[in-house]
């Protein structure tokens, strides 16, 4: 098992490295400078002398492949560069500023979701084709409809502008995050609950279902200890990732609730060419669905025995 | 929707309520007539409120918190956080030059008239060809931290801002290269700055010297780059524009900034410092600048009371105009911002004068500023209304006419379109960019016969796909906003940075034949102290750009749809956008 832990994140190494090269290079190929200097609306402003001392100052004068070099060297030691869009920062300190207010609001949404989901996944299981069944089942269906900006406007209708409870943007304040938190988690609550359910309908017709009824087992035990348990492995695979995904943040929540999460200050990477921002971007969401999957994988194992790795 | 009683959230109300009957009565009446009433404004408490206006309750007035009265507002067109900082010397995006102007003060600052006003100079006087200006400076000058301003501080600042080492790489050239020696020191022709022409005579009289004759100077020195810069503070923070942080920055403005929390908002308070604070106590105790990007968040945060001013998203206007409340607190203005198709007037067929009015007139200009309902007004020359040189009759000609231009065409040698190329237009991809040229190639195509391909991309990739073999025959889109009131702006870069500039060098973009009429135009123009002189010269200059030899197809015009709750007074809009200088507000 470590043996093959170590091997993964080996591998994970690996990859995230050849990422690295890839978006390097395709992000210097894609046409367009940063700093808006090939913006035909900058055009004016910007003269050779300026442009050529910016190039410069940013070490964008040299050949791509020294580029790279530069930014891998300073990379491993901890320097992600100078930031193109906020031009004082270094990437780093403004992951340090945003990412924690993004993993928050991502984390809390996502244990929420997952929990809730599965709830209400074995809810609709355990009463299927009754009218719990069909309510929950309803909720799901609408968590997946509805989009995001559909339900953050109709959130905000509601509790903004008709009840007044809570402000319309700004973050911090308890009353500040439960919109936000609503929006985020409603789509994968309503997946997890989904996934849980037809998972669970299925490990319910099993034959050792029936022996631990057989048995005599009070049904809630064979319901959390017998089915539970081993319908959650397709349950734990949607996890992982939408982990991943919530805890990088969301452009659209974080925009529209004026939230400064990462998401937030990442979003104006690429049309601003901001490579030292877009390089740190793809490095940590990948490296991050790299280590979900690989926590995925280890789960199966503590739920399902029979998993082995190799 | 939104009604009457939307508008004072439960936090106000509950704020008001705590205060005097006066004020609670005040608030429930939406912002009254009387403006002596809100207790909370009288300095002592021990003073009461003026007798004769005071309503019975006045005794209440001893409350010992008074209301803090704060403004909400929102960084320009939904930009969000300035992230490449707030240096007045890089002052080239709309929420630089935003906050640049509530936090320092130039030397001169442009009226409700747009004319220039004394700032930190008192007066100005011109030597007699206007090539030579001579600034007073007020003797009453300080930093927000007290300590005072010279002609000095100026000096070192100008030299600063076209230094090429400055963080944006010779600053905002284009509005400083003016100034004698500024352009070859920003391009490292000479490292001496004592080249520039700006000199401290005294602590309080400064000179600039000019690259020629310029009459409208001292319209231009109310940008933010002719604000003065601490130098102290850029010595030692300096690099990477760290100075600009709340803990270092010291301005000279009306506001100073306490705090800065990167995308989230930004606080400032009245700088009891600026010499404008003593002439008149300020009217508000804090701004706080939000960092809305999303639009819909925005008119919600408006309508709760979470901003004060807001900038009306254009699917909101038809709502907020039909709404009696809302539709009161609406400010229309027109911006000085100029969108136009650039011509290839190299390029066949695009060399034929007659090709090129034909496509200007084939546009109805009227049927597009329907379609962008409420945010543009047609255009039919470069300047916009209000500058010099802006004639409402300048091109009768190019009303829509699509007889006429289907003539035109015809006398070029395409009757009906028959064997014109198909060409492009090249734009960046908004929303109402994509409307706007669907419309225009489709009259083009009902019109004229002819077929105009849409290319709408991410603005950096614009230049490379100009560039891609093989190049394609292409109208290029662009636009001006003007930053400062005077037609020099927008005309000056019409000749310097297009029909001169590199533009020029394209073989299918250069070869302009009017350039030499053009030029001589403006040049005269910008040496005339003559105001009806001056205006004559740019009419002329503009109709040979946009209808004699049409260099440029102009489109419309943008106008610029606030709203601004009552309770905000002493604000004043141009066509330069709203003024805060002497902002108030009601608590």
């Amino acid at each position: 098992m470590w043996q093959y832990i170590v091997r993964r994140v080996l591998q994970a190494i690996f990859t995230l490295f050849v990422l690295s090269l890839i978006t390097f290079f395709v992000a210097k190929v894609t046409p367009g400078s940063p700093l808006g200097l090939d913006d035909p609306e900058n055009a004016a402003k910007i003269t050779p002398a300026m442009r050529k001392q910016l190039l410069e100052q940013y070490d964008l004068d040299k050949p791509v492949p020294v580029q790279y070099v530069l930014w891998f060297t300073k990379f491993i030691r901890g320097d992600l560069g100078l930031s193109l869009t906020y031009r004082n920062e270094h990437v780093q300190d403004i992951l340090a500023r945003t990412w924690p207010i993004s993993a928050q609001l991502g984390l809390i949404a996502a244990l929420l979701a997952i929990s809730l989901g599965t709830l209400l996944g074995i809810v609709a299981a355990v009463y299927r084709n009754t009218f719990i069944d069909y309510a929950s089942m309803f909720i799901a269906v609408i968590g997946v409809a509805v989009p995001s900006f559909v339900l953050a406007i109709g959130l905000i209708l509601l509790f903004s502008l008709t009840l007044h409870w809570f402000p319309v943007t700004g973050w911090g304040t308890p009353e500040r995050m439960v919109m936000p938190i609503l929006v985020l988690m409603l789509g994968p609550l309503a997946t997890t609950a989904r996934f849980t359910r037809a998972s669970m309908l299925e490990v319910i017709k099993q034959d050792y279902v029936r022996t631990a009824r057989a048995k005599g087992l009070l049904e809630r035990v064979v319901i959390l200890r017998h089915v539970l348990k081993n319908a959650l492995i397709p349950v734990i695979t949607v996890a992982g990732p939408t982990l991943a995904g919530m805890l990088t943040g969301s452009v659209f929540v974080e925009q529209i609730f004026t939230i400064p999460g990462v998401a937030n200050a990442f979003v104006g990477a690429i049309g601003g060419r901001d490579y030292p921002m877009i390089m740190a971007q793809t490095i940590i969401f990948g490296g991050l669905v790299i280590f979900m999957n690989l926590a995925v994988d280890v789960a199966y194992g503590i739920i399902d025995p029979r998993i082995r790795y190799s | 929707m939104s009604t009457n009683s939307n508008r004072i959230s439960r936090r106000r109300l509950l704020k008001a309520a705590m205060f005097t009957g006066a004020t609670a009565g005040l608030a429930a009446c939406g912002g009254g007539a009387r403006p002596a009433a809100p207790a909370g404004e009288a300095p002592p408490p021990t003073e009461a409120p003026p007798a004769a206006e005071a309503p019975q309750e006045a005794p209440a007035a001893e409350a010992p918190a008074r209301a803090e009265r704060v403004l909400y507002l929102n960084m320009p067109s939904f930009y969000g956080d300035p992230g490449a900082g707030t240096d007045p010397g890089c002052s080239g995006g709309a929420n630089t030059v935003f906050t640049n102007q509530l936090m320092f003060s130039a030397l001169v600052y442009l009226n409700e008239k747009m004319e220039p006003t004394p700032d930190c100079a008192e007066s100005w006087t011109p030597n007699e060809d206007s090539s030579v200006w001579t600034f007073k400076l007020r003797k009453d000058l300080k930093w927000s931290d007290g300590t005072p301003i010279t002609a000095k501080d100026f000096e070192w600042t100008v030299k600063r801002n076209v230094s090429p080492d400055i963080s944006c790489g010779g600053g905002i050239l284009y509005m400083m290269d003016i100034i004698k020696g500024a352009a070859d020191y920003a391009g490292k022709v000479t490292t001496d700055p004592d080249t520039i022409g700006v000199k401290a005579l005294d602590d309080y009289t400064l000179q600039f010297e000019l690259t020629g004759p310029a009459g409208f100077f001292p319209i231009m020195v109310s940008y933010p780059t002719y604000s003065p810069l601490p130098k102290d503070r850029i010595e030692q923070y300096g690099k990477d524009t760290q100075w600009t942080q709340p803990q270092y920055v010291l301005s000279n403005g009306p506001f100073k900034m306490t705090e800065w929390k990167r995308d989230e908002y930004m606080t400032l308070l009245p700088n009891e410092h600026w010499h404008g604070y003593t002439e008149q106590a300020p009217g508000l105790d804090k701004l706080t600048v939000r960092m809305l990007k999303n639009q819909a968040t925005a008119i919600a945060a408006y309508e709760t009371g979470e901003l004060d001013v807001i900038e009306v998203p254009t699917g909101d206007l038809p709502r907020v105009k039909s709404d009696p409340v809302l539709s009161q607190q609406l400010i229309t203005y027109a911006e000085l911002f100029t969108q136009y198709m650039l011509i290839p007037v190299s390029a066949k067929p695009f060399d034929d004068v007659r090709v090129r009015q034909a496509l200007a007139i084939a546009i109805d200009r009227d049927a597009i500023a329907d379609v962008l309902a409420g945010t543009v007004t047609p255009a039919y020359q470069f300047l916009p209304p209000t500058m010099l040189g802006y004639d409402k009759d300048l091109n009768p000609e190019m009303a829509y006419n699509p007889d006429k231009a289907r003539q035109l065409l015809a006398d070029a040698g395409f009757p009906n379109g028959e064997g014109f190329p198909k060409f492009w237009i090249n734009s960046n991809h908004t929303d109402d960019y994509q409307t706007m040229f669907e419309a225009i190639s489709a009259m083009y195509k009902d019109v004229l016969g002819i077929e105009m391909e849409l290319a709408l991309m991410d603005p950096g990739a614009r230049g490379a796909w100009r560039e891609q073999e093989p190049r394609r025959l292409h109208l290029w889109r662009e636009r001006w906003g003007m930053d400062f009131p005077d037609s020099h702006n927008s005309m000056n870069f019409m000749v310097t940075g297009r029909l001169k500039g590199d533009y020029s060098k394209i073989p299918e973009w250069g070869g302009y034949k009017s350039t030499d009429r053009v030029a001589p135009l403006v040049e005269e123009a910008a040496r005339s102290a003559d105001p009806a002189r001056r205006h004559e010269l740019y009419r002329q200059a503009d109709r040979i750009l946009t209808w004699e030899d049409p260099y440029l197809i102009p489109i419309y015009y943008y106008v610029a749809n606030l709203m601004m709750k009552p309770r905000v007074k002493g604000v004043y809009v141009t066509g330069m956008g709203p003024t805060y200088r002497r902002v108030s507000v009601e608590s």
